[in-house]
């Protein structure tokens, strides 16, 4: 065994460039492979870490129209249900619902500081359960507190985001914004740790982070009605006590807020519904991993070309060395041992190539991931089915030229020196 | 008796036509005897050989080599037989050319399965039964002829075969070489070992105990 190892090294080290020049298509069948799922992975990793959130386990609970998100609340809609103080104490005391929080949000609404307009930005009108549930921190200055709400106080918070694009950089605490015409003191910055960051909970939150980092008001959701008068719906974020508990937790409260919703006399068809984020990571990462397979199957045709090349080095290989096979025969080496001989050099031959392409593998994906800056994850598992994957190959085309070189005849095999 | 063949016949195809190359051959030898072959090229020594060697089988006639009928064996243990009972010697060496003198001589033990020590010390007794104990890590090309052949006969010996078989082993040496390599059969002969050798050199035939002539496929003993 040891002997045929030995053996095979040899060979394999005594035709360096031959050598190297067989196990080129393996190399870079299994470094595309690797590549590719190291990619994928990372990539669907952190798909799964911005939706989740590090630990936060919040939920979006939405309205819907039908199948349609409720978007735009610009029109006076008196059938849009609002949600009242009851159900809110209801949700929270759910068993799996450590925090949750209710309030208003619009985009592209008529924000300015002194004449520099700022409509990209979102304007939220917050409980005060919202910093806590999203996971924000005040920065500078102080959060709202209760006598904000009690005393309709025309106060806004801004995030980090905000204090670059608007006030580029400089200090906005004490500065006056207006929201449709309606004067709001900023009295502090909120951001969230770097941990949490950019952790997003839904979907549309993801892509809104992709389009949008203008940056987030934040105002009392009492004030609400100031700039933008209308009693309107109210978007739901909830944390669950686990990640586990995410999805039964959004149903429950879904179904709180829905008992009030009267679709019957009003002619309509609304109802709240929760994200569930599981199914939703699992459906992104199932993408991208069929898109990983059929990438992977295009790979393989360069590990068939690599075997037929193996097959063919080997059969040059088994006819330039006959009288050796010959000769071994002569002295008492029986057929399987001849075959186990050219066997194991064919599978060295290739493991060695699925080697060097898993290394060469795994940097291409640091490279990739270092020039698009996507991110890539080293998959253990991918690197240890590539060297036995690319073994078996060995093995399937060696096996051919080996049962070639066991059946010569050794008279034959002596004569041909 | 370590070699009974009984009229044995072996034929070639070229094609479709058989064409005839041993023709009855009955030949025995004793243990520890030493015969020489002699015949022109193309009379059938080295077909005779290779079937006294268990590397091929006669196409009619018996053959026992040491009590074994041939005829009733497997290839592995046709292989067996080469590997315990028989050493080869050939014209031209055929010696790996990557490997040392010492594990050129290793290799029948490894067929054998014998442990990597005791691999090594009976190698290095059979280097040094043919003189060589000094050129034990020397590759084939460094080496001469005569060196060359010593180490094949090393390896034809290190497993203890009963039965030595060369053919023409000095065909391809000069004198000298030709001559100690001669004094090493005779010795290895002395010590117990069974010799058949073919050689066209009445001289080197002149060392053997018995003559055997081939003419045509067909066998006459000479005194
Ligand atoms: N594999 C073979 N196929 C056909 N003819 C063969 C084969 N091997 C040997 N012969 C023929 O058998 C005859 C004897 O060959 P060989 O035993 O090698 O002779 P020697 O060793 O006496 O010179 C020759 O005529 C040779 O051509
Ligand atoms: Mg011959």
């Amino acid at each position: 065994m040891f002997e045929n190892l030995r053996l095979a090294i040899q060979g394999i080290w005594s035709h360096k460039m031959r050598s190297f020049l067989t196990m080129l298509g393996i190399i870079i069948g299994i470094a595309s492979i690797i590549a590719i799922v190291s990619t994928i992975q990372g990539t669907s990793e952190q798909i799964k870490e911005d939706l989740i959130g590090a630990g936060l386990n919040s939920v979006n609970i939405t309205l819907y129209d039908g199948d349609g998100e409720v978007g735009f609340y610009g029109d006076s809609n008196s059938a849009t249900p609002v949600i009242t103080e009851d159900q809110k104490r209801k949700v929270r005391k759910l068993e799996n619902v450590v925090n949750a929080t209710f309030y208003y949000s619009r985009s592209w609404s008529n924000v300015y500081y002194l004449d520099k307009s700022f409509s990209s930005g979102t304007v939220l009108g917050v409980d005060q359960e919202y910093l806590g549930t999203k996971g924000y921190v005040v920065q500078t200055g102080r959060g709202f507190v209760e006598r904000d709400y009690k005393q309709f106080n025309k106060v806004a918070l801004v995030d980090t985001n905000v204090v670059e694009t608007l006030f580029l950089g400089e200090n906005p605490i004490g500065k006056v914004l207006e929201i449709e015409q309606q004067p709001f003191t900023i009295v502090g910055i909120i951001t969230q740790p770097d941990d949490y960051l950019p952790k997003m909970n839904s979907i549309s939150d993801y892509e809104e982070m992709m389009n949008n980092t203008a940056g987030s008001i934040l105002i009392p959701d009492k004030c609400w009605p100031i700039p933008y008068r209308f009693d309107e719906p109210q978007n739901v974020i909830i944390r669950a006590d686990s990640t586990d508990s995410m999805s039964s937790a959004g149903k429950s409260t879904a179904d709180i807020l829905n008992a009030n919703i009267d679709n019957q006399t009003n002619q309509t068809n609304y109802s709240y519904k929760a994200d569930d984020i599981m199914e939703k990571v699992r459906s992104m990462q199932k993408l991208s991993e069929s898109t990983s397979q059929q990438l992977i199957w295009i790979a393989s045709i360069s590990l068939l070309v690599g075997g037929i090349g193996v097959m063919n080095i080997m059969l040059v290989s088994v006819t330039e060395r006959t009288s050796e096979i010959g000769l071994k025969k002569a002295i008492g080496a029986r057929k399987k041992t001849i075959l186990w001989q050219f066997l194991t050099e064919a599978s060295m031959l290739t493991s060695f190539g699925g080697l060097i392409g898993v290394l060469s593998g795994i940097g291409l994906s640091k490279m990739v991931s270092k020039l698009t800056g996507t991110p890539s994850a080293i998959s253990i598992p991918a690197i240890i089915g590539s060297v036995v994957f690319s073994m078996l190959i060995g093995v399937i085309f060696g096996l051919m030229p080996s049962v070639k070189a066991a059946n010569l005849n050794p008279i034959d095999a002596l004569r041909s020196e | 008796m370590i070699l009974d063949l009984q009229g044995i016949c072996k034929n070639y195809y070229q094609g479709k036509m058989e064409v005839p190359v041993l023709h009855d051959v009955s030949f025995t030898m004793e243990e520890g005897e030493y015969v020489a072959i002699m015949g022109p090229s193309g009379s059938g020594k080295s077909t005779l050989m290779n079937i006294i060697g268990c590397l091929d089988k006669p196409s009619k006639g018996n053959f026992f080599l040491d009590g074994q009928d041939i005829s009733k064996c497997s290839e592995n243990q046709m292989s067996d037989l080469r590997l315990h009972k028989i050493g080869f010697v050939f014209q031209s060496y055929h010696l790996l050319p990557r490997q040392s003198a010492l594990a050129n001589v290793e290799m029948p033990l490894t067929y054998a399965r014998v442990p990597k020590k005791e691999r090594r010390e009976r190698a290095l007794r059979a280097l040094a039964r043919v003189d060589l104990s000094e050129r034990v890590n020397f590759r084939p090309n460094q080496l001469s002829g005569g060196q060359m052949q010593r180490v094949a006969i090393a390896r034809a010996i290190v497993n203890n075969p009963k039965l030595l078989l060369a053919d023409e082993p000095t065909g391809a040496l000069d004198s000298k070489s030709g001559a100690q390599v001669m004094e090493l059969f005779q010795k290895l002969n002395e010590e117990g070992i069974s010799v058949l050798m073919i050689t066209h050199d009445a001289d080197v035939a002149a060392h053997a105990h018995r003559m055997v002539m081939i003419r045509d496929g067909m066998l006459l003993e000479k005194e």
